[in-house]
């Protein structure tokens, strides 16, 4: 699912290439959210069974609890 | 900003996105307690309720054609109104996220239970992508013309639960504190807090020649038909599931109505209750979307958004997937951050702004008073 999104990025990129190269600001916009998507999207194929970042809270939260507790 | 949503789309939008909530969140968050406590919640909520909409008046009035950024601008200066702005920004992709598992487990806990949640989520992107390109204007409009249909099959739900009601299921007598019904109502609150989102569109409202009374008139009609609607659909609900079993069920008032039949003819019509909740949740989806980007759009002072769509798609997309995996997670989420959340951006820093509002207010009529009394000397 990863790989079709980044060609849908790159598509995407390609596509407003001429709007994005004139303004700096959007360029910089576009980069951002589309690598923290790549980004996200990396942790969570890497990592697809693995505790969600709620129940990573909460496990810690329970920890601190029980060590409170003790 | 062109001037391009009316009045009675807004508050229409607000009903028609507060369906979802009413019909699983809260009757489930409620049933905590019993029919009373929640019917003494529901009048708690009113204390929070009725401010907020006095708020939206003023700065209504106040502030006309102005977008809530401008206000924050108008009241904080720039560079203050930008970081409120990232923090409203952020707040709406969570939002946004638990907005897309929501919409998903409604339908995974009804009719598609063996479906991934990422073919949920790619459809509803799809879906909003469309609607964007169409442009908010059509959002608007569709929220304006689905939320009446959406009502009246509402009502014939409730209408044709009445035979089946358990009165000794409702008549019971309060049992929680004080502090817990806060708590409940808390819950109420957090989502009646759409409302200051209208805030958010104050620009593109066409008709602020006429505000005034055309305001108070539909915020009142609408907090009215948002608690009648909440009131019937808990009553309704604890009467035919019980109290207890509705807490342990997320969408409650569907399961509720799997056992109604109109004059023993037709029955298992409770699958219109998903499209209603499908309807709900795209325009949710859609409002929060487009809040998230004016968020960014102010943030980072860019005028046109359609480049950053895609982009912006993916992300939520994997936020919402690394944010929470499992049912419970999604509840938690909600339960413990989200609904404080929402009250501080929702209540708390609106709160704050008319604080600040009357303040300089005062300010300027005494500076005001001062430059008369020098010119009279």
């Amino acid at each position: 699912m990863l790989y079709i999104f980044v060609i849908i990025i790159i598509a995407a990129l390609i596509r407003k290439g001429k709007e994005l190269v004139n303004d700096k600001k959007k360029l910089y916009l576009f980069l951002v959210f589309s690598l923290a998507a790549i980004a996200l999207g990396i942790y969570y194929t890497g990592n697809p069974y693995g505790n969600s970042v709620m129940e990573s809270y909460t496990l810690s939260h329970r920890i601190v609890e029980g060590r409170s507790c003790l | 900003m062109k001037k391009v949503i009316t009045f009675r789309q807004l508050f229409y939008m607000f009903l028609a996105i507060s369906i979802t909530p009413i019909l699983t969140l809260i009757p489930a968050d409620l049933a905590v307690g019993n029919s009373s406590s929640a019917g003494i919640s529901v009048i708690l909520s009113l204390v929070a309720l009725i401010p907020l909409a006095l708020l939206i008046v003023v700065f209504m009035k106040a502030y006309p054609h102005y977008n809530f950024y401008e206000i924050l601008v108008e009241l904080f200066g720039r560079a203050v109104a930008k970081v409120l702005i990232a923090f409203y920004g952020i707040w709406s992709f969570v939002v946004l996220s638990t907005k897309v598992w929501q919409y998903t487990l409604n339908l995974q806990s009804s009719i598609m239970s063996n479906t991934r949640e990422q073919v949920f989520f790619v459809t509803m992107m799809i879906l909003v992508l469309y609607a964007f390109l169409r442009g908010i204007k059509t959002i608007f409009r569709f929220a304006e013309f689905v939320l009446v249909p959406m009502l009246i099959i509402l009502f014939i739900y409730i209408l044709s639960a009445i035979p089946n009601i358990r009165l000794d299921y409702i008549k019971v007598a309060n049992t929680l504190t004080f502090s817990e019904l806060c708590g409940q109502a808390g819950y109420i609150i957090a989502a009646a807090g759409n409302l200051f989102l209208i805030l958010i569109y104050g620009d593109s409202v066409k008709d602020h020649s006429k505000s005034g009374k055309l305001i108070a008139r539909f915020l009142i009609a609408t907090i009215a038909l948002f608690l009648v609607l909440l009131i019937l659909v808990t009553v309704v609900t604890f009467s035919l599931v019980g109290n207890n079993a509705s807490a342990m069920i997320s969408t409650p008032f569907y399961v509720a109505m799997k056992g109604i039949s109109v004059l023993n003819i037709l029955e298992h019509f409770e699958a219109i209750l998903i499209i209603i909740m499908f309807l709900s949740d795209f325009l949710g989806i859609c409002l929060y979307a487009s809040i998230s980007m004016r968020c960014i759009k102010w943030a980072c002072s860019v005028r046109k958004m359609k480049f950053l769509y895609i982009p912006f798609a993916v992300f939520i997309y994997y936020l919402a997937l690394v944010l929470c995996r499992t049912q419970f997670d999604v509840e938690y989420l909600y339960n413990t951050i989200l609904v404080k959340w929402n009250l501080i951006m929702q209540y708390v820093i609106p709160f704050a702004l008319i604080i600040v509002h009357y303040s300089k207010i005062g300010v300027t009529s005494t500076r005001m008073q001062r430059v008369e009394v020098k010119s009279k000397q």
